[in-house]
C-alpha cells in the first residue's frame, strides 16, 4: 500500500524547512518531496503522520538545512577551472609523479663488495658443488678472504633483509636498490647493519665469515634483477 | 560507513552511472538506490547528494524535469549527451585509481627463495 501525504501534511513539512531557514526556493521545493517520501516510507511501516513525521526531523541537526543551502550555494557560484588552471595541475602532477619514480632509481650494483683484491673462486653458472660434490647452478660469484673482511654496498640502496642461519647462504643481508636491483651478501661472519636502513654505495654492511653451508671463509654475492639472479659480472665497473 | 572524505570524491561518479543505468531518478529515490546497492554501507545524506546535484546541473552533466503531484514538485534528474561521456570517462578513470591504489596498499614484494 502506497500512502500519500495530504495537502494538510504537505505543509506542516514546509513549515519544518521555513522553520529550518531552507529557503532557496529550488532546494527547498525539492527538500519538501525529499522529506515526504522518507516520511511515507516510515508511515508505509504502520506508523502515524504525527510519529513518522518526528521521527524524520530528528534525524536532521539544527543547522543541516541552512548548510545543505549555503553548500549548494557555494558550490553553484564556485567558477569552473579555467583551462590554464588545469594546465598547471597536470604539470605539478607530471612532476611529482616524475619526482617519485626517479627517487627510485639508483645505479645497478656496480662496485665489488670487498675492492678489487680478491680472488674469484668460483663464477656464475654451473659447477661441481664443493660440498653436496654435485653439478648444481651456482647463482653469484664467490670471493675468497679472510674472514674478517669488510664488506661494502654495490649501490645505495634499503636493506630488505637481514638474516642469521646456519645453513646455505648463513648469515646474509639483501639490500634493495631501486624497483629492480637487489644484491645478496652471504656467509657473513658478522652482519653490520639493520633491515629497513638505509645505506650508501661504499658503506660497511658486514664481514666476511663461512657461517652457512661452506667449506672456507668467503663471500658469496649475487645481483638480482626484476626477481631473476644474474651474473654479477655484467654490472661491475672497472 | 565510510568517510566522508572518501564518499566525496566518488560522490559525482556515483550519481552518473546511476543516471546511465536508470535513466532518470529524483533525489530522494537515488539515496535509496544507493543504500540498497550497498547493503546499507553507504548512506548517501541529503547535504551530500542535493549540491552535487546541483552543481553537476550547473556544470551541463545533467538535465531536470519537473513533476507536479499536487502541492508537491518532484524534480527528475537525467544525463545529458556529456555526462553521458563524463560518465564513462569518471568509471574508466574511477576503475583506473582503484587498481591503482590496490597496487600501492595490498601488494607484497616477493620474499627471496634460496
Ligand atoms: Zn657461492
Amino acid at each position: 500500500m502506497v500512502t500519500e501525504l495530504n495537502n494538510q501534511q504537505i505543509a506542516y513539512v514546509e513549515d519544518f524547512l521555513t522553520a529550518h531557514q531552507l529557503d532557496y526556493p529550488p532546494l527547498k521545493e525539492e527538500m519538501l518531496d525529499h522529506i515526504c517520501c522518507m516520511i511515507e516510507s516510515r508511515m508505509a511501516e504502520g506508523i502515524s503522520f504525527h510519529l513518522a513525521s518526528k521521527k524524520v526531523f530528528d534525524t536532521f541537526g539544527k543547522d543541516d538545512m541552512k548548510e545543505l543551502q549555503d553548500q549548494t550555494i557555494f558550490l553553484l557560484e564556485q567558477k569552473p577551472l579555467t583551462m590554464k588552471k588545469i594546465s598547471f595541475l597536470v604539470l605539478g602532477l607530471l612532476l611529482t609523479a616524475f619526482t617519485l619514480v626517479w627517487g627510485m632509481k639508483a645505479d645497478p650494483p656496480s662496485s665489488y663488495p670487498l675492492g678489487k683484491d680478491f680472488e674469484v673462486t668460483s663464477h656464475f653458472g654451473m659447477r661441481l658443488h664443493p660440498v653436496y660434490k654435485k653439478k648444481k647452478m651456482h647463482f653469484g660469484i664467490d670471493f675468497r678472504a679472510p674472514v674478517g673482511t669488510p664488506v661494502y654496498a654495490t649501490s645505495d640502496g634499503v636493506v630488505e633483509k637481514v638474516a642469521e642461519q646456519k645453513r646455505g647462504y648463513g648469515n646474509h643481508i639483501v639490500l634493495r636498490h631501486d624497483d629492480s636491483f637487489k644484491s645478496l651478501y652471504a656467509q657473513l661472519s658478522e652482519i653490520k647493519v639493520d633491515s629497513g636502513q638505509s645505506v650508501k654505495k661504499g658503506d660497511l654492511i658486514g664481514l666476511v665469515g663461512s657461517s652457512g653451508t661452506s667449506t672456507a671463509p668467503h663471500l658469496h654475492y649475487e645481483v638480482i634483477k626484476d626477481g631473476k639472479k644474474v651474473d654479477p659480472v655484467n654490472y661491475f665497473t672497472p | 560507513m565510510f568517510s566522508k572524505e572518501l564518499l566525496k570524491g566518488t560522490l559525482k561518479t556515483i550519481i552518473l552511472k546511476l543516471l546511465e543505468e536508470k535513466g532518470r531518478m529524483y533525489g530522494y529515490e537515488i539515496t535509496q538506490h544507493v543504500k540498497s546497492l550497498s547493503d546499507g554501507k553507504l548512506i548517501l545524506t541529503e547535504g551530500a547528494l542535493y549540491p552535487t546535484l546541483h552543481k553537476l546541473e550547473s556544470e551541463g552533466l545533467l538535465k531536470t524535469e519537473k513533476i507536479f503531484l499536487g502541492k508537491r514538485a518532484r524534480k527528475y534528474y537525467s544525463l545529458t549527451p556529456a555526462g553521458n561521456k563524463a560518465s564513462i570517462s569518471r568509471l574508466k578513470e574511477f576503475r583506473e585509481f582503484s587498481a591503482a591504489m590496490h597496487m600501492i596498499l595490498f601488494s607484497k614484494t616477493n620474499p627471496d627463495g634460496h
